[in-house]
């Protein structure tokens, strides 16, 4: 890896850095922006993102065992509780706004003010925190906030079917990767094939 | 014998209405006509001498539709401001039994979808036609995939000659304000192109402008028949007209394979027009 690059890396430039281009890029040649934007949306939304949350879950799970800045779990009920009135706080504002600037079509995306954005926020609390209690902290109630706006929008605004069953299929996932734990299996992309397709079904 | 004929034709054309009225229309019988309105609902003074403009034009050109690009309605959208920013300010066309057909805003609740004088039929999108011509009305506030898939199936089935669509956010504008909704261009613009497609109607910038044809599709943005922003257009490549120095709207007439438009200004004056042909497929 180059130093420029490592120096991006450790630095969480790349997520800024994308954003700028991506403005640019949106403001300048919309056209090819929004068709390319539209041709990834699945591998970046559906593919990418489950990435993304599995690493960033992994963070959250490992804070909340035994040992963790997040155990025992009334330590991750604070978040969680925190995420709730954040929600709550943010929805209000949002209404005020869509009622004070007179664009009632927006009243209908309230649900998306308890959306953070994890990777953003992430990047910021590591940059900021380094490697302190604070982050996941911040990714718990992060997390908690987009969990409450999922729910709200799949219940108020469903774009697509919602199979609740299909969390079923969770079961055989965690029993695979609790199999492949105690079997000695070391992590890889096999392994995540096998832990990670169930999940992302579901 | 031919002084004779141009005596007639002379004649003819001094006592059509169109002339009479100093219309910028032919003015055919059986024509389709319809007017279009766009960013109209205010309630404020303007709106209402649109409104009077749209009735004084009606009295020599006979439409008897008046199609709304959204934004029927600003601010509170009680029972009393559907009088006062709607019912009041066309009563006269719509006592003559002009209909509207209108688009959804951005400033429009969705409930007033059911407004029974918009004609929606309790839609976001749909459709109608008037003998020759299809209108596809969509809502560009929220472009879902049911919708695209709407759409596409809609323009597939349509067997008239002509095809018109119209909603809020234009697909092309030189409007500082707002200019082109590049992201629903990308969107809609293959199924317009694909279908054939032959003009689009929007609003959003309170401007009016005519676009030059973009991949064979005439673009209009008519978005001042109650606001205005003074001196919005920024004039580019693809500006074929505009007019932001008042409050405007639109005229249209279809007969055949020719549609004549023409804008006209709060004050009655013409500020544009011209006619666009179309070859007929049978």
């Amino acid at each position: 890896m180059t130093r420029l690059a490592r120096f991006v890396v450790d630095h969480f430039l790349a997520l800024p850095l994308g954003v700028l281009v991506a403005l640019v890029w949106a403001n300048t040649r919309g056209e090819s922006y929004f068709r390319l934007a539209g041709a990834l949306a699945f591998v970046v939304n559906n593919v990418g993102m489950a990435f993304a949350f599995a690493f960033l879950m992994q963070e959250v799970v490992e804070a909340m065992l035994p040992g963790g800045t997040l155990h025992p779990w009334r330590r991750a009920i604070l978040p969680v509780v925190a995420a709730a009135g954040g929600t709550l706080g943010a929805v209000s504002v949002y209404a005020l706004y869509v009622r004070f600037a007179d664009e009632p079509v927006l009243a209908l995306g309230w649900p998306i003010a308890c959306a953070v954005d994890i990777a953003v926020g992430f990047a910021l609390a590591r940059k900021i925190f380094r490697r302190h209690a604070a982050v996941t902290f911040l990714l718990l109630l992060i997390i908690a906030s987009d969990a409450i706006g999922l729910v709200l929008v799949s219940q108020r605004y469903p774009v697509a079917e919602v199979h609740p069953a299909a969390l079923a299929l969770l079961v055989p996932a965690i029993g695979a990767a609790a199999f492949l734990r105690r079997s000695g299996v070391r992590p890889s992309l096999p392994t995540c094939w096998i832990g990670g397709t169930l999940p992302w079904l579901a | 014998m031919s002084r004779v004929f141009a005596t007639l034709f002379l004649v003819a054309t001094l006592v059509h209405p169109a002339a009479l009225a100093g219309l910028p229309l032919p003015n055919r019988p059986e024509s389709v006509k319809f007017a279009v309105i766009g960013d109209n609902g205010t309630g404020d003074p303007p709106e209402y001498e649109v409104a009077t403009q749209m009735a004084t034009m009606r009295a020599a050109f006979r439409f008897d539709m008046v199609i709304m690009l959204g934004d029927n309605m600003y601010g509170r959208q009680q029972p009393e401001d559907f009088v006062r920013k709607f019912a009041r300010p066309y009563a006269p066309l719509l006592d003559a039994g002009v209909r509207f057909y209108a688009a959804l805003g951005n400033h429009d609740e969705q409930t007033n979808r059911s407004y029974e004088p918009f004609n929606m039929g309790n839609q976001r999108y749909y459709t109608y036609a008037r003998t020759n011509v299809r209108f596809f009305v969509l809502d560009s506030n929220y472009l879902d995939p049911t919708q695209l898939a709407w759409i596409d199936g809609a323009l597939n089935g349509a067997k008239e000659e002509w095809k018109i669509c119209y909603f809020h956010h234009p697909l092309y504008s030189d409007g500082r304000r707002h200019g082109s909704e590049v992201e629903l261009r990308v969107q809609l613009e293959p199924l317009f192109v694909k279908y054939r497609v032959d003009v689009v109607f929007s609003g959003h910038d309170h401007i009016y402008e005519r676009l030059t044809p973009q991949k064979g599709i005439q673009y209009f943005v008519s978005g001042s028949a109650g606001q205005l922003r003074k001196g919005d257009v920024n004039r580019s490549a693809m500006t074929a007209a505009s007019f932001d120095q008042d409050r405007s709207f639109m005229l249209v007439e279809i007969a055949g394979a020719e549609l004549s438009f023409a804008a006209i200004s709060r004050t009655g004056q013409t500020v544009d027009r011209g006619v666009i042909h179309k070859e007929l497929t049978r």
